[in-house]
């Protein structure tokens, strides 16, 4: 096969296979959330439904800043889903760890643009809080994977994944205990799920970012956060659970940490934005501070 | 190999910026341009004309014969070439942003601080290298003032900082001299790396007299708040070159001496922390400490210069990171960092002066919507936040990928965690530039403004396409790093055109860049598949069933803009911020008061004055005597 070909088939299977497992998770998310609830709750498909719909209805735009923005958010966000190995195999060959952190951010600098162009103060009330947050959930993040980096002297994720084949007793989740709380706590922020669903706040600021988003720029709002959660959860998988030796266990996997999540945001309250980032600072930055002096000096 | 023109890129701007002190403004602006072009020219076929140099020799007075050495080494030809590369795009843009209404009469001063600047970086000996840094901070001084007030006082408070570092460099000199008996940097590198073993006091003291001097005009800490008193009352053309290039010259400074001296320096000769010599790590820390300072005041900062000002301020606090861990992927990281920081901040500064040439304000929350009446302007600022917050594909993250490598290799994490709280926060700050200039609701007021005129809206073109040039193919900067590290005494860099190789992986920015590329096409398909689109009006949007004008709420008002980051304003109120300014702050007064005494003493002529002069002299008698 040739090559562009085969970089054809990555480029389709990486794209759309993201948005896929994403929805997925998400369908179900919403299934989990309602059994919490004691309700029935929408069938799992219904994220497909809902973005097919969006996607065949007349959106509303502002500007061209507004088109740009949306487009760079999910294409940052769909390259940084080709740095995560999946199920132990990298797909471009290489998957630095320092690239996805920073590719991840062109996604949500491209989202920021393009809801702040379109004028509603809300939306960039909601992303002057999601960018607050990142402050507070970072920090501990890269104390975590710095910790890793130095043991490891590669910031290859697959280096991680294949680290840990061995059996559930070489899971990182044993060799860094303190990390993984630590990046447990971060994970809830970065998927904004409550405690830390400040970016988001449908009572307080009506949906934040979403508020202005109809049509098709709603349904690749959605898919956004499908591929963020395929992107997060599988970087969880790889960096801690072992990564994964099939796709069907990766996808277990990957769906377990979402699932932790959802049990917590479905129980939890709101903090206040300050709040939140000084818990996240205090708790979840000592475990991983913690976790980053004991791995320089005795790891 | 004796070139005259050598002498030539030196002296020519100088003179001829003297004669046009008494030309008229619009032709110096011409002349300064063309002036640059020529200089740029003859800049770029140095290199190819091999080693050159060109001596002058003179008797100074009881210390014999002083020889001063212009030459091109690596190092110096390397930021010879991008500054005066930088400085004809920056001069192409003054020429139309020195309009009648905005014209400044700062052309021919800018034009002997670029001959100030090829002298620093041609210098080969310490005599030429002092004249050339003392003319670069004077001239430097009446540009920054350009008679206002309130930017003579900025510029008062930057040569105060800066003169206490030329002293401190001065006392270094003159500590070599009397040392080594020679006035030349190469021999001064030597002599100070074998005293590093001998005599460990001295060669600590004369490093750390330069290492003032490098830090007050890098502003790194404690010099860090100058350039926001500086850069921000500077005229806007101007800034971009302030901030481009002329905090580089410390980083000049470090590259040309700080760093070779370690790097001759034969490992264990001086007690090192996670294997970098002591001296150097409490570089990396101060480099660290500053770029933490500049971020947290940039995020609350609201007048759209100083904001940049402290985000210069953070990034040379990466640049001393880099250089500071001495090894060849730092000191390259340093100088890949120093390029792009000249390039991204240059095309900031200019998308800045931009705006304030067509709407006349500086402070944030007052402007808004600027993208859709300003689209080359908005996406210069654009592709330069991309690259400041270090985001592939801009060139910005390949710089910043090979300081984290750099601080890997060592296994600095402790800084490293710095450096990303610093990164992170950069995202904060720059956003806010972002959207609260040219997103959001734009102003009645600014409606009719046009774009950027040709000349201006050309040189921000040419700097977004250097930034994606260097961000998408690394290789074109880093490729000339290798003979420049050899001529340091240190190893090269394994580097492709495509792809950077680092301590723990190897990144290929050509295929970030192609997978983004890929990816973006992509959600564009699906985009364009996508139902149809309807254009709406900016005030239409949705409010909860209110009309905000119905609250006497315009687009003025119902923009974002003020106080942006007020929720998390608390979250900083334990670092103690402004206690360094504060001990400046009571140091001046104190000053003043000295110099006030001594006025009233000696001007109305009464005998207290006169007395004050006999005992000095009396004083200064016994002094001799004794």
């Amino acid at each position: 096969m040739n090559a562009y070909a085969l970089l054809g088939i990555k480029l389709i299977g990486v794209s759309f296979g993201s948005m896929a497992v994403g929805l997925l998770f998400m369908g179900l998310g919403r299934k989990v959330t309602a059994r919490i609830q004691r309700r029935m709750g929408p069938p799992f498909y219904q994220s497909f439904i809902d973005v097919i719909k969006c996607f065949t209805k007349t959106s509303i735009t502002h500007n061209f800043v507004m088109d740009l923005g949306i487009i760079m958010a999910l294409g940052g966000l769909i390259a940084t889903a080709f740095f995560i190995p999946f199920a132990n195999f990298s797909i471009l060959g290489s998957s630095s760890v320092v690239i996805v952190l920073y590719l991840m951010s062109i996604g949500y600098l491209g989202m920021a643009m393009g809801v702040s162009a379109s004028g509603n103060p809300n939306a960039t009330i909601g992303i002057s809080r999601a960018l607050a947050l990142m402050m507070g959930y970072e920090i501990p993040f890269v104390m975590v994977i710095m910790a890793m980096l130095i043991t490891y002297n590669s910031s290859d994720l697959l280096t991680y994944a294949v680290a840990q084949s061995n059996g559930i007793g070489s899971w990182h989740i044993w060799k860094y205990p303190l990390g993984f709380i630590a990046v447990e706590i971060a994970f809830q922020a970065m998927v904004g799920e409550a405690p830390y669903d400040h970016m988001i706040a449908p009572a307080e600021i009506a949906s934040g970012p979403m508020v202005e988003l109809s049509g098709k720029y709603l349904g690749i709002g959605f898919l956004l956060h499908a591929v963020q959660l395929y992107v997060e959860t599988g970087l969880i998988v790889n960096l801690f659970l072992g990564g994964a030796s099939s796709w069907y266990v990766m996808l277990v996997k990957m769906f377990a940490v979402y699932f932790t999540t959802l049990s917590i945001n479905a129980v939890m309250a709101r903090y206040r934005i300050e709040q939140g980032i000084r818990h996240l600072w205090i708790w979840a930055g000592s475990f991983g501070l913690l976790q980053l002096i004991y791995t320089r000096i005795w790891g | 190999m004796t070139s005259n023109m050598l002498p030539f890129i030196v002296i020519a701007p100088v003179l001829l910026g003297l004669l046009m002190l008494s030309m008229p403004k619009r032709l110096n602006w011409w002349i300064f341009f063309l002036l640059n072009i020529v200089l740029a020219g003859v800049i770029f076929t140095l290199k190819s004309k091999g080693a050159m140099s060109f001596t002058f020799q003179w008797t100074l007075f009881g210390t014999g014969k002083v020889v001063q050495k212009l030459g091109v080494t690596p190092l110096g030809w390397f930021f010879l070439a991008i500054s005066s590369a930088a400085t004809l795009l920056f001069s192409m843009f003054s020429l139309d942003f020195n309009d009648k209404k905005h014209s400044t009469a700062i052309a021919p001063l800018w034009l002997m601080l670029v001959g100030a600047t090829n002298g620093i970086f041609l210098s080969q000996d310490w005599i030429s290298f002092f004249i050339s840094w003392e003319l670069m901070s004077w001239t430097s001084l009446f540009i920054i003032g350009h008679g206002k007030t309130s930017s003579f006082k900025a510029g008062i408070y930057y040569y105060a900082l800066s003169f206490f570092g030329t002293m401190a460099m001065m006392a270094g000199i003159w500590l070599l001299f009397h040392r080594t008996g020679s006035w030349e940097i190469s021999s001064g590198v030597l002599k100070t790396a074998q005293d590093l073993s001998s005599h460990r006091g001295f060669a600590l003291t004369v490093l750390s007299l330069f290492t003032v001097a490098f830090l007050a005009k890098s502003a790194l800490f404690p010099f860090h708040m100058w350039p926001q008193m500086a850069h921000a009352e500077a005229p806007d053309d101007f800034s971009a070159y302030l901030s481009g290039i002329m905090i580089k010259y410390g980083v000049y400074g470090l590259l040309l001496f700080i760093v070779p001296v370690f790097a001759l320096t034969p490992r264990g000769t001086i007690k090192s922390i996670s294997g970098v010599p002591w001296p150097m790590y409490i570089l990396a820390v101060m480099s660290a400490l500053t770029s933490v300072i500049g971020t947290v005041m940039a995020i609350f900062t609201n007048d759209m210069k100083k904001l940049m000002a402290w985000s210069t301020v953070a990034n040379v606090g990466y640049i001393g990171v880099g250089l500071a861990t001495g090894t060849s992927l730092g000191y390259a990281a340093a100088m890949f960092h120093t390029v792009n920081h000249m390039m991204f901040k240059g095309g900031i500064f200019a998308s800045l002066a931009a705006v304030k040439y067509r709407t006349g304000e500086r402070e944030m929350h007052r402007l808004g919507g600027l993208a859709y009446v300003m689209p080359i302007t908005f996406f210069t600022f654009l592709l330069g936040i991309i690259a400041a917050a270090g985001i592939p594909p801009l060139s910005g993250f390949n710089s910043k990928w090979m300081i984290f490598q750099a601080l890997f290799e060592k296994k600095m994490v402790f800084v490293a965690t710095a450096l990303f709280f610093a990164s992170t926060g950069a995202f904060l700050y720059l956003f806010r530039g972002l959207h609260t200039i040219f997103l959001g609701q734009l102003s009645p007021r600014f409606r009719n403004v046009k774009e950027a005129p040709p000349l201006m809206s050309l040189s921000m073109i040419v700097l977004m396409i250097l930034m994606l040039a260097a961000g998408i193919f690394p290789g074109l900067v880093t490729g000339r790093f290798n003979d420049i590290l050899v001529a340091a005494g240190l190893n090269p860099i394994k580097t492709t055109l495509y792809s950077m190789t680092g301590s723990t992986t190897s990144i290929n920015s050509t295929l970030v860049a192609s997978v983004f590329a890929l990816a973006v096409g992509v959600v564009f398909f699906l985009f364009v598949i996508g139902g149809r689109k309807r254009r709406v009006k900016m005030m239409d949007n949705y409010t909860c069933g209110e009309d905000p004008l119905d609250w006497n709420v315009g687009p003025d008002r119902y923009h974002y803009g003020y106080d942006f980051y007020q929720p998390i304003k608390g979250l900083f109120s334990w670092m103690p911020l402004g206690v360094v300014e504060k001990g400046y702050n009571a140091l001046g007064r104190f000053m003043e008061r000295l110099g006030n005494l001594v006025t009233s003493i000696s001007a109305d002529g009464t005998r207290l004055g006169w007395s004050f002069v006999l005992g000095v002299i009396l004083i200064i008698v016994i002094g001799v005597v004794k």
